[in-house]
């Protein structure tokens, strides 16, 4: 990656960016390429190289310009990082707006009131894990005291505010928009190294600096942000679980996704079209009573309609009572529905970067440093984490938390915790779209499958896990088979509609179909892990949650029941019937 | 049709069959062999489509199989492929994605602000006021491309096919017939698919020396004995060469799933003609080399009148032959081979109609040919786990490395002549063969029953194939303009550059961020030209960039084909064709279909209390154990004590896993000195078999002890009520009936109404006096009929599952998985005194120990609503007194006929538990009332004076 | 799918067979700690590698046996039956 803006100089000159003259088809373009070139070479950057063309003349060209262009990208890309934000729409939208009243979520503001004075801040305080954990909640020196908001803002940019007017004030001057996360420098040094670059890692980054104060961190992940399971899930977001433990926990997740949009500034497109699992047998009937009971206790929206009444919610149900698998009835939940899970990941990078997080994408760990641990090498219980050994070197932090699915297991053990785990792919697949016909969500255990619509019309289905463990994500095709004999079962009408691409994800299984969330027997390794088929729908509460758990040291009340210690006490979470179907 | 070429142009159209059809209403014209999209070309109709984003008038542009542009509606079908599929008689055919009409489409506004609508915008807007979102949301999902469903099409004829072949051999060019033929010829059995309609690749519109080879060889194909799957594609490469092939070929089926373990795979694809990214590249009129081939010498059709062609290869160059056999006017070919490029088209909304090259002049024109490359469809090699690399020499992608039993051959290795090609194929087709005879060998070696092998394992043949060369191709992608880089999802190569200079530069991040790739081709036609405008902006190589992972399947297939013939088994007792015949519900418990009563369940369970019942228990889980260990087996998997049961003894028995948790109950009958009858629940019987097999095999292996599962092979009838001992004797000579002969908890073997062997036993689930019998299933509806024959006189009457329910909630029996959950270890059913910790072991009982110590755990209890009409749901929640602590739930209720008032079980936590406490039930109506623990499970009879009488 | 080599029935497509996960070591229910015990109940190595596990031909001979199988690339080693020695039965049909 070359392109590094970093923080990049707030008050550079707006410089002209001439590729984006390129559209409208009246601009000349071998002007513009010259006039990109030029500015190029006075700005003292590297030019475009003629690599390609040089090739090209190889093959017999007698020069002129044919095939793959010389293109003005490199230099653009760089100008245009160096003058974000100071246009007109910028200082309205984002600055000036954003000092007058809080428009936004925190990352407008945690600026109010300091303008881009806060260049210069000083740097953040590294705070050692003993430093951490040693404080109560009840100290004076609190840690979010004590790496105060106030350091933590100044240092930081804000995100360019997307909203409207900024689209059409761009569209117009054919500017274009401000990257979306910085591609930091590699430090050796970080206060919580988080492994594990998707919606719960980035989360958890996310609300360590915007609650906590807490910026000097670090996201590692091995390949790009979101390329696990917060990019290969369907996206289906509900609360109405079984336990009260699981209906606090997932309620908190789903208000949280409910104000995303605003929190984040970035649209993540939550779609309450409501959420229906199917009862087919009288025994599936009586746990969809219960959940609802259990659900309305607790103030979720949540209740059991008929076959009449599902009928009017989605038509294209087939709810006659002579089927093999007849619709006896729903749990219907009005306020649960589907989100755009890119943009959720994208949202918290986005954000965490602003605060000043470090993503550090393409960064794979290879080993836990653990001292002092009764196990091998000084791992496992009674040690302490020292910090991360990845592929672009070490990195020393008094705290790592471990967000990874898929992986958990791999680099739990690399701390010496062994975990209640084993990984199994959860397949997925996708239709080609038609026009929108199915308006909720629509899921049944006993044909172990979930549906949606998505607004592009694609129908997206999932299953329950693939019941051998594996980390091959190869995917099978019984599973596309049994997939669509059971969604034809629901909806026999949509026999000519044709599947496009299945994949899968990682799902790491736990006995209980519970997390496993907080601190393990080593001193600093935390983990939020163990999430199954349902971890997409927790990002948001997981994130802050493990965030108040990392910087305050205790265990938060709600994420309690899910501690890891749960496995040698023998109380495990009974949510197994409300989540046994991965949706 | 005024745009179809004379003869001999249109090698696979029949003139003399004329096919009529509909477009968009209006009545046209094909021939036999034409596709949609090459009839309606002959029809002078170019406008096949509009765009998704922003409406563009869209026409052919591949004319074949991953064409983007030409996606209709065919009746109830959405997103038929217009260049691919054939046109059929009466086909009503319209245009998708368009409002009010194709020609005047209102979104087609949605170009004027085309600025505004850049990649991923939706992601920078409509966050405020939040509340408007949904309204938004329903707009956006107005753009949603494709088609539409019919929600009464019916699920049409879908099949599905097992094979086993030697070779499968993907794509039928000429190398893949090569393949399949030296492979048939060399021993193997071989599938030979190919997605098209006709075999011959790209020899198809090649010259007659080429169709002449092209023909030769499917010939001697067919003659080898090879089985050739034409309109069909290998849609999926899994494990250990477990293939999907779906063929749209089969008569009498819409599409069928064929699913074949091929010893060897090979992977002849051939190679997919690239657009090139410029300024009006989508335009109507802009097609690709192949396309104008294939229009031409496969269809007749004349795809313009005056044409450029912008070639940078031989493809190019025999487009421009094509042009003139067809006598098209070529205003210009622009070689790129000598330095000349293209930078734009412009021409109305419906029709290209100048080209600007990049030296500035500009030539009018109404089409333009481009021959820019080639992108190597390595899909099914993905899938065998190959990551193809880029080659900038010859621009295009070629496989890394597939492993052994996957081969690739054809355009996708190289590059060659008609001859050098076919070549290439039989030496790899002889390749496949010899590796899938030693793969034939091993498995039949593996098995280990088989018959004798043949012979000695065969040398595993290395891979000594001259490879193809790669011919030298300029790099050819974008223009210095910007285009459409994604047809189906409306990305630009602009679009793509702005999403990298947002961040969004990794390959995967792009696709995400601005979807392209994602359309019904899955980035065949896209997915190169996306990696090199990311490169280009970048700054990077191709190589650099890399490229996204090719899933599965390779084409969409149908769901109808993957779900074939629905056939989702019921399982049903002998009987049950009388109890429907005699006015049972029916209803499905698990896989059993079951009488759910014959009218009034209350009244059933009044003249089972007063007179006799008779109720159909088959799917009763039935396992007959043999051996000397089973009292061993029996200890282990119970929680109670077995040895001491003498023959003709029946106990009930609680079985737990190893975490403590309930997981089944029933009763074993001794019926022997080493003959045992177990019984499960009805939905436990398969698991409890395995679980049985699986204690037996793994952990005591020396136990003898054999395992039959016999549920089906009798059938059990339950007779209940006072007069059940009077109506089962008069059946029966030999078993002696008396109480004290035979009473509760024995079992007897027997006749009954003539038929030998029947098994008795006296349980009482309903908590009557009650007989079961097992009955050999051959017999069961004459026994059955005789009991009601005999009975008449004492008022027996069958009686269904609900009836039973009742009864045994009226004894307080409790149901597994319907009072216990997931979580209920065994104490929670308050049978302790069957909890022998003073066994060796048995499964579960580390946890049951340790939870009966802690005591902290719910109990179930009976309990009556204080107010006794009214009947609490199951799921009623149980609320700590004016809060909302859950402090347990209703678990079985029901109305008592014999009790006259409702009744439940519920599991508490045992601070409730005691009899005489007053529960809070939270009724589903958000009423609340009370009940009252009582001191026994059983609402009736709690001494069982009538079960044991 | 994968084929996945019985002892008995020879290679059988995976989907006729149960998977009855990592194989572990039973703890004495007479002596065993808690933690032991739960140990063997929900503490699981779950490697990306090599994992010897059990497997129940539940469509065909209705044995149980243990194999080796690579958790990643899905390859097979000779599957063994319960008190018998690895290597007794010919497993490689790759």
């Amino acid at each position: 990656m070359e392109f590094d803006i970093g923080l990049g100089p707030r008050r550079a000159k707006p410089a002209k960016e001439p590729w984006n003259e390129l559209e409208g088809g009246r601009v000349d373009e071998t002007q513009t390429e010259t006039a990109a070139r030029t500015n190029a070479k006075l700005l003292g950057r590297p030019g475009n190289p003629l690599r390609r063309d040089q090739k090209l003349s190889s093959v017999g060209q007698k020069g002129g310009a044919v095939g793959r262009q010389p293109h003005p990208s490199r230099g653009a890309l760089e100008e245009r990082e160096t003058e974000v934000g100071f246009e007109l729409p910028d200082l309205l939208t984002e600055r000036r707006l954003g000092n007058v009243k809080a428009v936004g979520g925190p990352s407008e503001v945690q600026f109010l009131g300091h303008g881009d004075e806060g260049i210069e801040a000083p740097q953040v305080r590294q705070l050692t894990h003993a430093q951490i954990i040693s404080i109560s909640p009840n100290s004076l020196l609190h840690p979010h005291e004590r790496i105060g908001q106030t350091e933590a803002m100044g240092k930081n940019k804000p995100p360019a505010k997307y909203s409207a007017v900024g689209l059409l004030w761009r569209g117009l001057r054919k500017q274009s928009w401000p990257r979306v996360w910085r591609e930091p420098e590699f430090k050796s040094t970080y206060d919580v190294v988080i492994i594990g670059g998707g919606v719960h890692g980035l989360a958890t980054a996310y609300y360590l600096a915007s609650n906590h104060g807490i910026t000097n961190v670090a996201v590692v992940d091995k390949q790009y942000l979101g390329s696990g399971g917060s990019g290969r899930n369907t996206a289906i977001v509900r609360s109405n679980y079984l336990t009260p433990e699981g209906v606090a926990f997932y309620d908190r997740s789903l208000d949280l996704y409910n104000s995303m949009s605003n929190d984040l500034n970035l649209n993540v497109m939550f779609s309450e079209r409501g959420h229906l699992t199917l009862a087919h047998t009288d025994s599936a009937l009586r746990t969809m009573n219960w959940r609802a009971e259990v659900n309305k206790l607790q103030g979720i929206n949540s209740s059991v309609i008929t076959p009449a009444e599902i009928k009017k919610l989605t038509p294209s149900l087939d709810v006659s009572a002579d089927t093999r698998y007849p619709i006896l009835g729903a749990l219907y939940h009005p306020p649960g529905g589907t989100i755009r899970h890119d943009a959720v990941v994208w949202g918290y990078a986005r954000g965490a970067d602003a605060y000043g997080v470090d993503l550090h994408q393409k960064t794979e760990v290879l080993d836990i440093l653990v001292e002092g641990g009764s196990g091998p090498e000084g791992k496992g219980p009674g040690g302490k984490v020292t910090g991360v050994r990845t592929s672009k070197g070490d990195i020393h932090a008094p705290i790592v938390v471990n967000c990874t699915a898929g992986w958990a297991s791999q680099l739990s053990n690399m701390a010496g915790v062994t975990l209640p785990i084993t990984t199994h792919p959860l397949q997925a697949a996708v239709t080609e779209p038609v026009k929108t016909f199915l308006p909720t969500v629509v899921v049944s255990g006993s044909l172990h499958v979930y549906v949606s619509q998505t607004d592009r019309g694609e129908l997206v289905f999932g299953a329950s896990v693939d019941p051998v463990a594996t980390y091959n994500m190869g995917g099978t095709l019984e599973f596309t088979e049994e997939l669509a004999g059971h969604v034809l079962e629901l909806m026999p009408g949509i026999s000519k509609m044709r599947l496009l691409r299945q994949w899968a994800g990682l799902c790491d299984m736990t006995p209980d179909y519970s997390p496993v969330m907080g601190p393990t027997p080593v001193d600093g390794f935390y983990v939020d892990v163990g999430w199954g088929t349902y971890g997409f729908k927790a990002g948001p509460v997981s994130g802050e949650q493990m965030a108040a758990c990392v910087a305050n040291g205790t265990t938060p009340e709600l994420i309690k029941p899910f501690e890891l210690s749960r496995f040698t006490e023998g109380t495990l979470v009974g949510e197994k019937g409300a989540a046994a179907v991965g949706h | 049709m005024s745009h179809r070429l004379p003869a001999p142009l249109g090698e696979v159209i029949d003139r003399s069959s004329a096919i009529s059809f509909t477009w968009n209403g209006k009545k046209l014209q094909g021939f036999e062999g034409d596709t949609i999209a090459s009839a309606l070309l002959a029809n002078g109709e170019h406008i096949l489509g509009r765009s998704m984003k922003y409406h563009r008038s869209r026409g052919v542009l591949t004319a074949d199989f991953w064409d983007p542009n030409t996606t209709v509606q065919v009746d109830d079908e959405p997103n038929v492929c217009a260049s691919h599929r054939r046109l059929a008689d009466g086909m009503a055919v319209s245009a998708q994605n368009v409002w009010p009409s194709l020609k005047f489409d209102v979104k087609a506004a949605n170009g004027l602000v085309g600025r505004f609508l850049t990649a991923g915008f939706y992601y920078k807007t409509f966050m405020k006021p939040a509340k408007l979102w949904p309204a938004y949301e329903h707009v956006l999902a107005k753009f949603a491309p494709g088609g539409s469903v019919d929600l009464d099409t019916p699920h049409g004829r879908y099949d599905k096919r097992y094979a086993h072949p030697d070779v499968v051999v993907a794509g039928g060019g000429p190398s893949g017939m090569a393949a399949a033929l030296a492979a048939a010829e060399a021993g193997s059995s071989v599938v030979l698919v190919e997605h098209e309609h006709q075999l011959g690749g790209h020899l198809l519109w090649g010259s007659d020396d080429d169709r002449a080879a092209a023909n030769e060889l499917a010939a001697a194909c067919a003659a080898a004995g090879v089985e050739i799957l034409t309109n069909s594609t290998v849609a999926g490469r899994y494990e250990d060469n477990w293939i999907s092939i779906s063929q749209r070929s089969h008569p009498g089926v819409i599409e069928r799933l064929i699913k074949a373990r091929a010893k060897t795979l090979v992977v002849a694809a051939g190679t997919i003609e690239r657009p090139y990214v410029f300024q009006g590249n989508d335009l109507p009129g802009v097609m690709t080399s192949g396309a104008v081939q294939r229009l031409i010498r496969m269809y007749g059709v004349k795809p313009g009148t005056r044409a450029v062609v912008f070639t940078a290869n031989e493809s190019g160059d025999s487009a421009v032959e094509a042009l003139q056999s067809a006598g098209i006017s070529i205003a210009r070919v622009v070689d790129a081979r000598s330095g000349e490029g293209i930078t734009s088209a412009s021409g109305s909304k419906s029709r290209v109609k100048r080209v600007t090259l990049s030296d500035g002049t500009t030539v009018e024109c109404d089409l333009l040919v481009t021959a820019v490359g080639w992108t190597t469809p390595t899909s099914l090699l993905n899938m065998a786990g190959d990551r193809p690399g880029d080659d900038a020499d010859a621009a295009r992608f070629f496989p890394a490395g597939p492993p052994d039993n996957v081969l690739a051959t054809g355009g996708m290795v190289g590059d060659g002549s008609r001859d050098e090609l076919i070549a290439h194929g039989r030496s790899t087709g002889k390749l496949a063969a010899g590796r899938a005879a030693v793969v034939r060998h091993r498995l039949q070696a593996a098995t280990a029953r088989a018959a004798a092998v043949d012979g000695p394992e065969p040398d595993y043949p290395a891979d000594e194939r001259a490879p193809l060369e790669r011919a030298r191709h300029p790099e050819l992608y974008r223009s210095t303009t910007h285009g459409i880089v994604d047809y189906s999802e409306d990305v630009s190569s602009k679009d793509l550059f702005s999403a990298a200079g947002e961040g969004f530069d990794s390959v995967e991040l792009i696709k995400r961020f601005t979807t392209a790739t994602m359309g019904p081709s899955q980035g065949k036609l896209e997915t190169v030209n996306t990696v090199a405008v990311l490169a280009e902006a970048r700054n990077e190589s191709i190589a650099e960039v890399g490229t996204t992972v090719w899933r599965p399947p390779y084409a969409p297939i149908s769901l109808g084909a993957l779900a074939g013939r629905i056939n989702e088994p019921t399982r049903v007792s002998v009987l049950q064709p009388w109890h429907e015949a005699n006015g049972a519900t029916p209803i499905l418990a698990g896989q059993w279909v079951r009488p759910e009563h014959y009218g009034d369940p209350a009244a059933e369970v009044r003249n089972t209390r007063t007179n006799v019942g008779i109720i159909d228990v088959t799917p009763l889980g039935k396992l007959d154990l043999q051996g000397p260990d089973v009292p061993k087996l029996l200890n282990l998997l119970y929680t109670n004590k077995w040895t001491a049961l003498p023959i003709g003894g029946v106990r009930y028995g609680l079985m737990c896993a190893e975490d403590g948790v309930v997981l089944d109950d029933g009763v074993t009958a001794r019926l022997g000195e080493e003959h045992y009858l177990m019984t499960t629940t009805s939905s436990g019987a398969a698991k409890i078999w395995n679980w049985i097999e699986m204690w037996l095999q793994t952990e005591h292996p020396d136990w003898q002890v054999h395992v039959t599962p016999v549920t089906t092979g009798l059938t059990s009838i339950n007779i209940a009520g006072p007069n059940s001992r009077e109506l089962l004797g008069r059946l029966t000579a030999d078993i002696d009936l008396d109480p004290a002969a035979f009473p509760y908890m024995n079992v007897r073997r027997g006749t009954i109404a003539g038929v030998q062997n029947c098994i008795t036993w006296r349980i009482g689930f309903t908590g009557e006096l009650s007989y079961e019998i097992h009955v050999p299933s051959g017999h069961a509806v004459h026994v059955w009929e005789q009991l009601l024959e005999q009975g008449a006189d004492l008022g027996v009457e069958a009686f269904g599952l609900e009836a039973q329910r009742i009864m045994r909630l009226e004894k307080g029996h409790f149901i597994v998985g319907q009072d216990t959950d997931g979580l209920s270890k065994a104490p929670v059913t308050g049978l302790n005194p069957l909890l022998k910790l003073d066994k060796d072991d048995w499964a579960g009982m580390p946890e049951v120990a340790w939870t009966m110590e802690s005591g902290d755990h719910p109990v179930i209890v009976a309990c009556q609503p204080d107010n006794g009409s009214v009947v609490p749901e199951e799921a009623a929640q149980i609320l700590r007194s004016g809060t909302t602590e859950i402090v347990g739930r209703v678990t079985s209720s029901r109305m008592s006929p014999t009790l006259n008032r409702s009744i439940c079980l519920a599991q508490v936590t045992k601070e409730f538990a005691a009899p005489g406490t007053s529960l809070e039930v939270l009724l589903v109506s958000g009423e609340r009332i009370t009940a009252t623990v009582q001191e026994h499970h059983a609402h009736f009879d709690p001494e069982g004076a009538r079960l044991r009488g | 799918m994968l084929l996945v080599p019985c002892p008995y029935c020879g290679p059988m497509n995976a989907a006729d067979l149960s998977y009855n996960g990592e194989s572990h070591r039973r703890p004495d229910p007479k002596t065993c700690t808690p933690e032991e015990w739960r140990s063997y109940l929900y503490l699981r190595e779950n490697p990306s590698g090599w994992l010897l596990e059990n497997w129940y031909c539940s469509s065909g001979c209705r044995r149980h046996f243990k194999i080796e199988r690579h958790t990643l690339t899905g390859e097979l080693r000779a599957p063994v039956l319960p008190g018998r020695k690895p290597g007794a039965t010919q497993g490689d049909m790759k």
